[in-house]
């Protein structure tokens, strides 16, 4: 049976590094989307990332469970990557790995993945350029299913907050991507 | 407008996943109508399934990010390097959660095990084992730190005794202890010279080693006397290794090596042969300015004014 959370964390304290490697394992891909947020390309989201679990090994001592640990990671990648923002402290262009989003397409004939992938490069630019706050919500909610709930507690708001974030962040996407595609995303808008 | 500030609302709970069918039915007919609030409801749909165009990265960019911070962790808190059956161990936990990886090391294992059988009976009488051409072999392959801290052999309780000036005795545990006679620059006397100086068993035998590493000029004993002078826990066996480095001549790699004693160390005695050497052997002028910048502390007043002393001449 797969441990639970808490009892990694317990193994870990207790001096068990391979305990704290599979928590990493099982929470890579997520502090990875976010932290792509502010990498912005594998290679230095891969450094943030990397960062984040370094703190969290740090930090564990002082996790006291009042949150999920998924939360309180989240909450450490958030941190990290206005950090690293600010030490790299330059506007990145949403340079998006070619050959990350090759794969989303191979069943696609080509025109169709053509099609797809220039949307959804659009999509994901559009995603990047929102505000930090409104970007974590919004990849929190839809890239790692995120109860509303939890996501307030990374971001140390009220879910009623979270709700217009998102609602917000919809409708700046919108915006922002009837400016740069008047044809839409999948020609559904 | 006024409508759709009510719909919004609705939007805003059906994003949360806290809508009412009743709502749900309400809501859907005002999208049929209005193609601004349906544009937006679209645009969350399409987020939702869109799970998988997230760029992604690979599951082996993945392990590597992982071993290097498990790396980072042991390298803090131990302060001292990795030794190889921890790079091994951290390799073999992560096989081992892959079930057509175990399968395919239990066949593995099984077909060893049939035919090592044979092996032993084969090699049987031979005066020098098969076992000591593996760890020859080694030797002669790993050319830098890294590669010696991953062998697969590990030498510990090294002693090395000079016969002649030519030959040195070398005696080491490495599955079983062995005992032989080798040339100085022979690779099997520099692969456990290397290892022995980054054993954190004994002092004795760090600064024993660091005695016979400083007559051998080799590119991984240099690296391994860097490691040692850094990193140490002990004073002596830095100072010891820092003597040995000081017989490579205009050294790149050990000048800034030594740049960096000169900023981190705290010992005054080791800054000032830092010193010693970068004036000694044509270190860049920029470079020493450099660091005189970064001398501030009151502690640092000796060995900013012999800089200075050397650069005004």
């Amino acid at each position: 049976m797969e441990k639970s959370d808490q009892e990694l964390i317990s193994e870990t304290l207790n001096g068990i590094l391979g305990s704290f490697d599979m928590l990493m394992e099982r929470y890579q891909r997520l502090v990875y989307k976010v932290a792509y947020g502010f990498g912005k390309n594998q290679q230095s989201t891969m450094d943030i990332s990397q960062n984040v679990f370094l703190k969290a090994y740090e930090k564990l001592s002082s996790f006291r469970g009042e949150s999920s640990f998924k939360s309180w990671l989240m909450r450490i990648t958030y941190n990290e990557g206005i950090n690293w923002s600010k030490r790299n402290n330059r506007h990145q262009e949403s340079d998006i790995d070619e050959a990350s989003m090759k794969n989303q397409y191979k069943d696609l004939s080509q025109e169709d993945e053509l099609l797809a992938r220039e949307n959804r490069a659009q999509l994901l630019k559009c995603l990047l350029a929102l505000n930090t706050r409104y970007r974590l919500a919004v990849v929190l909610r839809y890239f790692n299913d995120m109860p509303v709930r939890e996501i307030a507690g990374v971001l140390e708001c009220s879910e009623g907050v979270v709700k217009n974030m998102l609602f917000r962040s919809l409708q700046q996407l919108k915006n922002n991507l009837s400016r740069v595609s008047l044809g839409g995303i999948d020609g559904t808008l | 407008m006024e409508r759709c500030k009510k719909f919004e609302k609705l939007i805003r709970e059906y994003i949360s996943g806290a809508l009412n069918s009743s709502e749900q039915t309400s809501l859907q007919a005002h999208l049929e109508k209005c193609r601004s609030c349906r544009e937006i409801f679209e645009l969350h749909q399409i987020l939702e399934k869109d799970l998988a165009a997230f760029p992604e990265a690979s599951e082996e960019a993945f392990v590597r990010m992982r071993q290097n911070v498990t790396r980072s962790i042991r390298r803090k808190e131990g302060d001292r390097p990795i030794p190889w059956y921890q790079v091994f161990a951290d390799q073999f936990t992560y096989f081992l959660r892959k079930p057509a990886i175990v399968a395919a090391v239990a066949v593995i294992l099984f077909l060893v095990g049939f035919f090592s059988r044979n092996l032993i009976i084969s090699s049987n009488g031979d005066t020098d084992s098969a076992f000591l051409k593996q760890i020859n072999y080694s030797a002669e392959r790993n050319d830098n730190l890294q590669e010696v801290e991953n062998s697969p052999y590990l030498y510990s309780d090294v002693k090395f005794r000079d016969l002649d000036g030519q030959n040195i005795a070398l005696s080491f545990n490495v599955t079983s202890h062995l005992e032989l006679t080798r040339k100085k620059d022979d690779p099997l006397v520099k692969e456990v010279l290397t290892q022995s100086l980054l054993n954190q068993e004994s002092i004795g035998n760090r600064l024993n080693a660091l005695s016979y590493a400083k007559e051998i000029i080799d590119p991984k004993i240099k690296e391994a006397l860097i490691f040692t002078m850094e990193n140490d826990p002990n004073f002596s066996v830095r100072m010891k290794a820092m003597t040995g480095l000081a017989g490579y001549p205009n050294d790149r790699e050990i000048q800034s090596a030594f740049l960096k004693i000169l900023e981190k160390e705290e010992q005054v005695q080791m800054r000032l042969m830092a010193i010693d050497y970068l004036t000694n052997n044509q270190t860049d002028e920029k470079l020493l300015r450099d660091a005189i910048k970064e001398l501030n502390r009151p502690e640092d007043a000796p060995v900013r004014y012999k800089l200075n002393q050397y650069l005004k001449n």
